[in-house]
Order: structure tokens, then sequence, then C-alpha cells
């Protein structure tokens, strides 16, 4: 909080906790890393555009050590380090142009590189910590957290579907849970390899529009696999209502609800 | 006492703003108001813009009886008598006014008091419904309220008029928070983003207060720690739509060092459009409607946090959250 990039820890630049799992650290970068990116909606009124290039800089340089579990371990092991080695004092990042270096020093390779403003020295070739130490560091550290690696990422979960479990699945609920989960109709269709158009048709509920019973419980079943939510949770339940509405249920539904019921 | 206090059994504060008019302040507040009154809690939704309200026509209110007006005109200073029904059951609604050009908004001094008073109000939750713009008038609700909601679209002009609010608020925050002239000069002309002191980032301007007064410094920090505003993206139609929030949150955290938080999006949904012409909350309207969903679970987000006790709801806050951005209280300015 009210950090320069340059004090920022490599956790703090791709805002997450110390124990993100690698699919968070994959969704944080790519969320982090496209709020600056050209003239990005989020940034460009605020910030300037060498200010975002350095900024992309110190966010995938971020990504690079924290992606790669050997160096994340010897870079965690430095934080570590230098988060129980006694302060000299408070050191105030702004006391003089040297700061910034002093505070980070015993991260100085991993740091050096995100000084405030313009000035970067070239990106050095070697990575700032080697492999070979990274891996004598901590041969016997757990490698992953025990959470299932498809879960959703932690900020998102307070998000997820709060219909109570065994709700109906309707077209609206399954792109509900594909704009939770990051994706737009284009990425389920490379996934699914199903037309994007059928993909709308399913989420619309245009049920005139889709093909026979037995390709619709397909599509639904490759959907429902690509969001990482049980099928079997899915299929059923859409197929009902599309055979309900085929046995010939009133007409005049869009987006899975009723028209207009007002009361 | 202080209005930022929250007393035991008082309301929690809720303002919704967002700068840009259209965003969908109005909609979002009358919406999460309803959802809020139909999830059993008692509800009173503030219209705190006095030229061009509307929350009674969203909220099924055709001709309000009285309204905020006649507290800021002096004609009736007990707030409880403001306070009308709603078709809603456990909603009630305080209007603004749309005529009363003569009406003024309160000055600084007036409106802390107003908003000691919105917290004695009998109710579980009040929801202001903020006007558009940047006013001081729009910042004070917004800052002293417990939870400020800034909503924006995904358009390029919903997210400078965001930020400009975001700005605007940020540095009135810090502004009150500051106790020496020097540094509440140095806040003066950091707003002014052209100054000659080459303020331009809030670094920049810790900075400067640091150099001036270390405790001011810790002020300052503080004040900034303090302040989380929420997040909410209306009108979502893709996923890059729903990105934006995590965007803007980012830029709060590394350019701002707020902690922002990203309260929810609401889709873009036809049914918004029907149930503004039917005079009602989507919520209540159309309760099965794609965004009548996302807006019962943001209102249900915010009422199991107040339920958790703490106000984030993502993850342990390193110290309790000061509801007062001000240090006592000051002249009116």
């Amino acid at each position: 909080m009210m950090k320069s990039l340059a004090e920022m820890d490599h956790y703090e630049v791709l805002e997450v906790p110390r124990d993100a799992r690698p699919n968070e650290i994959e969704r944080a970068f790519a969320l982090v890393r496209a709020a600056y990116e050209g003239d990005a909606l989020a940034a460009y009124s605020v910030i300037t555009p060498d200010e975002a290039k350095l900024w992309r800089e110190r966010i995938d340089e971020a990504y690079r050590v924290l992606s790669d579990p050997a160096l994340r371990r010897a870079y965690d092991e430095a934080l570590d380090a230098a988060q129980a080695a006694p302060p000299d004092d408070e050191v105030d990042p702004f006391a003089d142009g040297a700061g910034a270096e002093e505070t980070a020093a015993p991260l100085a390779g991993f740091v050096e590189r995100a000084a405030p403003r313009a000035e970067l020295p070239p990106a050095p070739e070697a990575p700032p910590v080697s492999l070979a130490a990274a891996h004598a560091a901590s041969p016997l550290r757990v490698e992953e957290p025990p959470r299932r690696d498809d879960a959703l990422p932690r900020d998102l979960e307070a998000f997820e579907e709060d219909e109570e479990a065994g709700a109906e699945w309707t077209g609206a609920r399954l792109r509900r849970a594909r704009l939770l989960r990051g994706l737009e109709i284009d990425d389920v269709s490379r996934a699914t390899k199903i037309n994007p158009t059928y993909l709308r048709f399913l989420e619309e509920e245009r049920f005139d529009g889709l093909p026979a019973l037995v390709y619709v419980r397909g599509f639904v079943t490759a959907y429902a696999r690509v969001l990482g939510i049980d099928p079997s949770r899915v299929a059923p339940s859409y197929v009902a209502r599309c055979e309900e509405h085929r046995r010939g249920r009133p007409r005049g539904r869009f987006l899975g609800r009723p028209h207009a019921p007002a009361r | 006492m202080n209005p930022g206090l929250a007393r035991p059994g008082a309301p929690r504060l809720l303002a919704v703003g967002g700068g840009k008019g259209g965003v969908g302040k109005t909609m979002l507040a009358a919406n999460l108001a309803a959802a809020m009154a139909r999830a059993g809690q008692r509800v009173i939704a503030v219209d705190t813009d006095l030229e061009g309200a509307n929350l009674h026509t969203a909220l099924g209110v055709p001709a309000p009886r009285t309204s905020l007006a006649e507290y800021v005109a002096r004609r009736e200073l007990d707030l409880e008598r403001l306070v009308v029904d709603t078709p809603i059951p456990g909603l009630r609604l305080i209007a603004g006014t749309q005529s009363h050009l003569g009406v003024a908004q309160p000055r600084h001094f007036r409106r802390v008091e107003l908003l000691g008073k919105l917290r004695r109000l009998a109710a579980d939750w009040v929801l202001v419904d903020l006007g558009a713009g940047t006013h001081p008038s729009v910042m004070d609700y917004f800052l002293v309220g417990d939870d400020g909601v800034l909503v924006l679209t995904p358009e390029p002009t919903s997210v400078e008029n965001a930020y400009a609010f975001l700005r605007a608020a940020f540095y009135r925050r810090l502004r009150l928070a500051m106790t020496t002239e020097t540094t509440r000069k140095l806040v003066n002309q950091a707003m002014d983003q052209g100054n000659e002191r080459g303020i331009r980032t809030p670094l920049d301007l810790l900075r400067a207060v640091r150099e001036s007064s270390p405790a001011e410094g810790e002020r300052f920090v503080a004040a900034v720690q303090s302040f989380r505003p929420r997040l909410v993206v209306n009108g979502v139609r893709t996923a890059e739509d729903v990105r934006l929030g995590f965007a803007v949150r980012s830029v709060c955290r590394k350019y701002f060092g707020l902690d922002a938080e990203y309260l929810g999006y609401v889709n873009h949904d036809e049914a918004v459009a029907e149930a503004i012409r039917a005079r009602q909350p989507v919520v209540v309207s159309h309760p099965e409607a794609d965004a009548a969903v996302y807006l019962v679970r943001i209102a249900r987000k915010l009422i199991d946090e107040r339920a958790r006790g703490h106000a984030g709801a993502l993850r342990a806050r390193p110290a309790p959250r000061p509801h007062s951005p001000t240090p006592p209280p000051r002249p009116p300015l």
C-alpha cells in the first residue's frame, strides 16, 4: 500500500497472496498485464505510456520469477530472509535517491530493474538467481498447495453461483459461469470445437436453432467441462429444459426467462 | 458525535456514486435497496441528488409527498418525518427533488450534520444515491459512508469520469486528514495536475508531505489505507468487460495505493430497461432476469460481509477499518 513499483515485491506487483497457486498466478498475470496494455481502458487516462511500459516490464519480471517453481522458491527464501533480518529502522524509501535499493538489498537482483522512472538498465541476460541455487535451497518443499488446480481463483469465489446446488441450469446461468471464468464465446468454441453460433443459441436458449437433443447434450457436456463444472450436474438439467420446450411449451422466452412477468 | 462512526445497531451507510450520469447509479442503488429489503433487511434509500433526482421513480413512488429538500431548506429537521414508504415491504425512501432549482446543496458543516442524522435512522441499511459529478457535496457522502460504491461502465467516457471521481474523493479525503497549512496546500497543489512542484502522482505527494512533516506523512498513509472504494462494472457484455473491474482495481492499488475491492458486475440486460419503464427495480419486476441475479448476488455479498463483521470480503485486513476519514471536526470549508 502506497508503495512505489520499486518497493513492491513480485507478489504485490501481481496482486496475489504469498501462497498463490500457479493458476492464480497465471490468471493474475493475464489480468494485471492487460490492464497496462497499449490503450487499455483502465489505465490510459491515469498513467503515461512511458509509465505503462515500465509497469509492464515490472509485471513481466514478477511473472517470470513466480511462474517458475525453482525461481519462485529461491525468491521466497530471499523474501523470508529479508523479512527475518532486523530492519534498519523504518527505512524511508523516499529518504534519498538510493532508498529503494537499500530497502530491497537482499533482493537487489530482482528489484534493480524496477527503478521507478526512465533510466532502466538493459535487461540482464542471466536470471538473478541460478537454478542450481534454487534447487539446493529447498529440495523437500511441497510442490503445490492441496487445492485443485482448476478451482476458481480465490478472489472470484465470492462471485460464484449463489443459487443453491441442484438449481436448474439455464442458458443464462451457463453464461454467468463463463463470464465469471473470464472466457469469451470464442474461447469456449476453440476449446470445444463447437460453432460459436450454437454456443450463443445454448446461452440464449434459442432451442429451435439447436440440433437434435443428443447433440445438445454433447454441446452442454463439452461446455461445462471447459468451465470446470461437473457435466453431470449441468447436462441433464439443461437438456430437460430443451426437451420440455420442444414438446410444445409456451414460446416467447428470452434468455431463459418468461417475458415480462411483472408482478 | 463523529458522523463517521457507526454506533452498534446503527444502520450501515452505503453511498453509490460514479461521476458520470447514466452509468447506472440510480439503477444500482434502487436494486441493491430492493434486494436487501427482500432479504429481510430494513432499508432506507436516500436520494441526495437535489436537481435531477429520480430514485423515487425507480422505486415506484410516483410523487413523494416530501423530500430531502425540506431538510436542506430547514423546513423540517427531523429526518424520520421525511421518510416515505415504497411499494416494496421493508424499503423506505427519502426522496430528492427535481424542480427546486433554488435549493443549493448544504454546506460541508450541514452535510456532516445530515450524515450524522442518517446514521440515527431506524434501519439496517441506508443507501445513498449520489448525484453525478464530483462536487464536494457528493464527495462527502461518498467519503463518510461505511461503503463507497463506484459504478462504471465499459466505456472510455465512464472510466475517465470514474477516475475523476476517485481522484476528487482521494484528494478531498487527504485534505481533510491533513492538519497543517503547508501539507493542506500541498494536497491542493497536487490536485492541479500542472503544478510547478512536479507533484504528479499520489506517491509524489506523499513524498512531499513526508518532507514537510513525518507525522503528516503517517496521517496521509492512514487516510489512504482506510479508504476502500468498491467497484461495480455495469453493462457487462463480454468477459473483457468483466475484467475491466480487475484492471481498475489494479490501477487503484498501483497508482493511488488504494485497496479497492471489485464488488461485482451487472450484465447488460434488456430487462433493466423494461423494469425502468415499469418503474420498478428489476430485482422486483424480473427476478429471474440475468441482471437481477447479478444484483441480488451483490446485495447478498454486502449483507454476508456485514454479518461476518468485517468490511473486507476477500482477505484478512491488517487492522480494523476506521470508519472516519477525518480527524477532529474543523470549521466548514
